[in-house]
């Protein structure tokens, strides 16, 4: 499984827990529906990726980035 | 400008090496507060009989040979008017202003010329000119304030460097009222100078508090909302009077990822937090769309998110590195690292060229000392991640100031930066500073300077 990111698109900012719905239909396990900013999380096995960027009022899906700060001690963080 | 009822008509300080002594037409322009009174009653009562409106002209287009003997001319869409008076009617016309209150300035009119290059001739007299000549070498002799400043800041019993730099300590603001959120690796609750603060925590890390096991987060949200009246050691927090979301989107071990971070952006839009700080980037340079949706959305609602550059920059070695997401994403403000004497940090990075990947605004990045976890208590560490949380305390005290959210708010903090000579490509519109009372426009009705 893939942790991805999905912009939806401004025209369905309002139809947010539709395009849920229809993503969990391609396949993709969703964690969070974040209304504020049109951007549903979760998860998708690489060979449903193709369907899940398919489905109506998804602007783009991306992998998620890991952010990793320097141990405590470190002088430049 | 003169205060009304002033006799100060030579304000002119500050004029740059080269430039001229003001020349003037021997009229006034009157700037008018908005939405008071009316402008036309005010000039007439002041004994200005021949008042022209400019809304009695076809598209407000005033001709100027129709109100050539007009005592006084109002642009109405303006609340401006350009007065013929002498100058004991003007002083007499500013006293009377006083009682009623409606006039913001009265200047002399200038007269202006098309730029031309230093050093050629004008049409101003030869005395003009030797006057012009002492302003110069006055000014020269005096205008020291530009970084980088070989007198560099340093921390004080008082003040920390950064607080110094970017005039937080004369700053009247504090603020109060305002949200800032922190996006970081939690908060160390038991820290006494935070006693009795409001403070909302929220972890978005599985099976992790919002305490902080790191310390970063608890640095960040010193610099950036910390006290006025430290324990002990200087001051070291900017925004004293904020209230302040701490959401965890960092581990305890200092790791994090996109659906952390985001769901953290998305409470602090809904809790209506203008401003959101997020010392955390991924080391790679492509911009990264999530990130352009958060922030633009964000930015709709009124919330302004500002994030580290990056600390990848390796300048000695010649590697001037690149912006990192979220901060390379273009509706996101991006914070570069300065040292005590405003240049730029070995470490800070450089502008990439495509959209977004600009360094906005420079802020304290270098030996930044502020809260620890306990019992440590204190720490003194460098980063584009400390600079941040310098330039979201600063947004606060401005979000108070001015009442601007979002797009006007970075768009303030941006033009209220203290320009420096290190590169644009490093520092953008150079050093972030604190909205001062009197000295800087701080309410967008105040005109008066």
């Amino acid at each position: 499984m893939v942790n991805v990111s999905v912009v939806v698109d401004d025209g369905h900012a309002d139809d947010l827990d539709r395009v849920a719905e229809r993503l969990r239909a391609s396949g993709m396990a969703v964690d969070a529906v974040l209304d504020e900013v049109g951007i549903i999380t979760g998860s998708v096995r690489p060979q449903d990726l193709a369907a899940v960027q398919e489905v109506e009022g998804v602007a783009s899906v991306t992998a998620d980035r890991q952010v990793s700060l320097p141990p405590p001690d470190s002088d430049i963080q | 400008m003169i205060e009304p009822g002033s006799e100060n008509f030579a304000r002119g300080t500050g004029r740059p090496p080269g430039s001229e002594v003001l020349e003037t037409t021997g009229r006034f322009i009157v700037v008018f507060d908005e939405g008071e009174g009316d402008p036309t009653a005010t000039l007439r009562n002041a004994g200005l009989g021949n008042v022209a409106n400019s809304r009695d002209f076809s598209n407000q287009s005033v001709d100027p040979l129709e109100v050539e003997n007009a005592d006084a001319t109002i642009f109405s869409e303006l609340g401006i008017a350009v007065v013929s008076a002498d100058r004991g009617q003007v002083r007499s016309f500013a006293h009377s202003a006083e009682d009623r209150g409606p006039i913001q300035s009265i200047s002399p009119e200038l007269v202006h010329h098309i730029q031309k290059r230093q050093g050629t001739q004008t049409s101003t007299g030869q005395g003009q000119n030797s006057q012009a000549g002492q302003q110069a070498g006055f000014q020269t002799a005096t205008r020291t304030d530009f970084g980088a400043n070989p007198l560099a800041f340093q921390d004080s019993p008082q003040f920390t460097w950064g607080l110094q730099a970017t005039q937080v300590p004369s700053s009247p603001w504090s603020g109060r009222g305002i949200r800032v959120a922190v996006l970081d690796t939690g908060f160390d609750s038991t820290h006494p100078d935070f006693a009795g603060r409001q403070i909302t925590t929220q972890s978005f890390i599985p099976n992790e508090q919002a305490q902080d096991g790191h310390g970063h987060g608890t640095h960040c949200i010193g610099t950036s909302t910390g006290t006025n009246a430290p324990g002990s050691g200087p001051r070291y927090g900017i925004a004293y009077g904020a209230e302040i979301f701490v959401g965890k989107v960092l581990s305890n071990a200092g790791s994090g990822s996109d659906g952390g971070i985001i769901a953290g952006i998305n409470w602090a839009v809904a809790n209506k937090v203008p401003i959101i700080s997020m010392s955390l980037g991924a080391n790679v340079p492509q911009v990264h769309p999530p990130y352009t949706a958060a922030g633009r959305r964000a930015l709709n609602k009124g919330s302004l998110i500002i994030a580290a550059a990056g600390n990848n920059a390796a300048r000695p070695q010649g590697n001037f590195g690149f912006v990192t997401p979220p901060a390379n994403s273009p509706h996101i403000l991006a914070v570069a690292a300065l040292q005590q004497n405003l240049d730029v940090t070995f470490f800070s990075a450089r502008t990439l060229a495509e959209r977004g990947g600009q360094v906005d605004i420079g802020g304290p990045g270098f030996q930044v000392h502020s809260s620890w976890l306990m019992p440590a208590k204190y720490n003194t560490i460098s980063g584009t991640s400390m600079a941040t949380p310098h330039i979201a305390g600063l947004a606060a005290l401005w979000a108070e100031a001015t009442g601007f959210r979002g797009r006007e708010l970075w768009a303030t903090l941006v033009q209220e930066g203290q320009r420096l000579l290190a590169p644009s490509v490093d520092v953008g519109s150079g050093l972030g500073l604190a909205p001062q009372r009197g000295s800087r426009s701080v309410s967008s009705d105040d005109d008066s300077r």
